[in-house]
């Protein structure tokens, strides 16, 4: 059974309107001939006390299940634990802020590695295809790397004056990735020069996921416990 | 205006993996989620869940927002999307008039109060689920029709198309009964 969407009553005013009428509260179209149609008249007696039951409907008091925030929590600290990390490190154990030295005949200039984790964070974010940095570098802390975690989504290694740098990024759909990863190094390396002095050695990327696909509703998940670990 | 600005808050520390945050966040939102999913699915078990998945999603997606919408708008539209894929797998595309007639009361007899309500309950799970969703929104959480397309990411005249129509098949089905 489907309603016919363009039902009209016999004086030719459509059924749906009536019932937008009726729904929202809303002043008649035309108020002289909804008055006095008998059409109108019968088919407002009879929508009245019907779209009154789905008012009841929306104020019944529904009650939140008992729990259920806790579920998701404990939920979100199975998945954490399952990559073993509950919080990012940095705020269990404050981190060891490291530095790039850059030397010269006047003394030496210390760069630490946050300031060029926010640059490169700042320059990969901005770059045409990146929809969004991804946050497992937030709670990814590399283990061989010295510099470890200093941005959202980007990880970097400081010696002496060359910086090591990971970027891990959300891709636009429809977006090729290795134009998009080349337009990150180039300006990675172009603006880390320009505007630190350092020599930025290798640049990895990690293209973590993709936003915006057309017609799929719901975003590929993909389960913390299945990523691979950092 | 303070909430949206608290929110705000929250969602920053919860994007820098502060679970407490996250969870004072959730819980300012786990009723009208809850009730979404419970119209949109009928059924307490599958609505507890759906919201539990659609939460966990969230947290999920923390690093991927961005503060265009609102906290509600965006939970709305986690939870919607949820509910609609769950309505997806449950009976794919399926005709409404094959073998899912809503109940029949008997011929002549006056619906009681309750009844009236359990039927419209059930001829709303008679909808289709792109109908019904923005009907839920609509009826029974009071989003505009704006909020409505920026959760399920339609236009404003297909939101209006859409919620015009199944108030349509809502009253088809209830004077079938009547």
């Amino acid at each position: 059974m489907t309603a016919d969407h363009l039902e009209r009553l016999p004086c030719g005013v459509e059924l749906a309107t009536l019932i937008d009428q009726v729904a929202e509260g809303l002043p008649p179209a035309e108020a002289k001939h909804q008055e006095s149609c008998p059409h109108c008249q019968a088919a407002l007696r009879h929508l009245e006390p019907l779209w009154g039951i789905v008012r009841e409907v929306a104020r019944e008091a529904i009650v939140r299940p008992p729990g259920l925030v806790e579920s998701v929590v404990r939920r979100i600290r199975r998945e954490l634990r399952a990559l073993g990390q509950l919080v990012p490190l940095e705020i269990v154990v404050p981190r060891l802020v490291r530095h790039a030295l850059l030397g010269g005949p006047g003394g030496v200039t210390r760069i630490a590695d946050t300031v060029v984790a926010r640059l490169v964070a700042r320059i990969a974010r901005e770059t045409p295809g990146v929809y969004a940095l991804s946050a497992r570098g937030a709670i990814a802390v590399s283990g061989n790397s010295p510099g470890g975690m200093a941005a959202r989504g980007v990880t970097v290694a400081v010696d002496g004056h060359r910086v090591d740098v990971q970027i891990r990024i959300v891709i636009e759909y429809g977006r090729r990735i290795p134009v998009v990863s080349a337009g990150i190094r180039d300006r990675v390396v172009r603006w880390v020069e320009r505007v630190t002095g350092l020599e930025p050695g290798k640049i990895d990327i990690a293209v973590d996921d993709v936003y915006g696909f057309p017609s799929t509703p719901e975003p590929r998940r993909v389960r913390l416990a299945e990523r691979p670990r950092p | 205006m303070v909430r949206e600005t608290e929110d705000i808050h929250l969602i920053h520390a919860a994007q820098t993996g502060d679970l407490a945050a996250f969870e004072a966040l959730v819980r300012r939102y786990e009723l009208p989620v809850y009730r979404v999913a419970l119209r949109l699915l009928g059924n307490p078990t599958e609505a507890e869940d759906a919201t539990q998945d659609a939460l966990v999603q969230a947290w999920q997606a923390l690093p991927t927002f961005r503060a265009e919408s609102s906290t509600a708008t965006w939970l709305y539209r986690v939870v919607t999307n949820r509910c609609l894929n769950l309505l997806q797998r449950r009976r794919p595309t399926e005709p409404l008039s094959e073998g899912h007639e809503a109940p029949r009361s008997e011929p002549g007899k006056i619906v009681e109060t309750a009844d009236a309500l359990d039927l419209l309950k059930t001829s709303i799970m008679h909808l289709t689920p792109e109908q019904r969703a923005p009907l839920v929104l609509r009826e029974f959480e009071g989003l505009t029709y704006q909020e409505i397309g920026a959760v399920l990411e339609i236009s404003l005249p297909a939101v209006k198309s859409r919620i015009r129509r199944a108030r349509l098949e809502l009253v088809a089905m209830m004077r079938e009964q009547q």
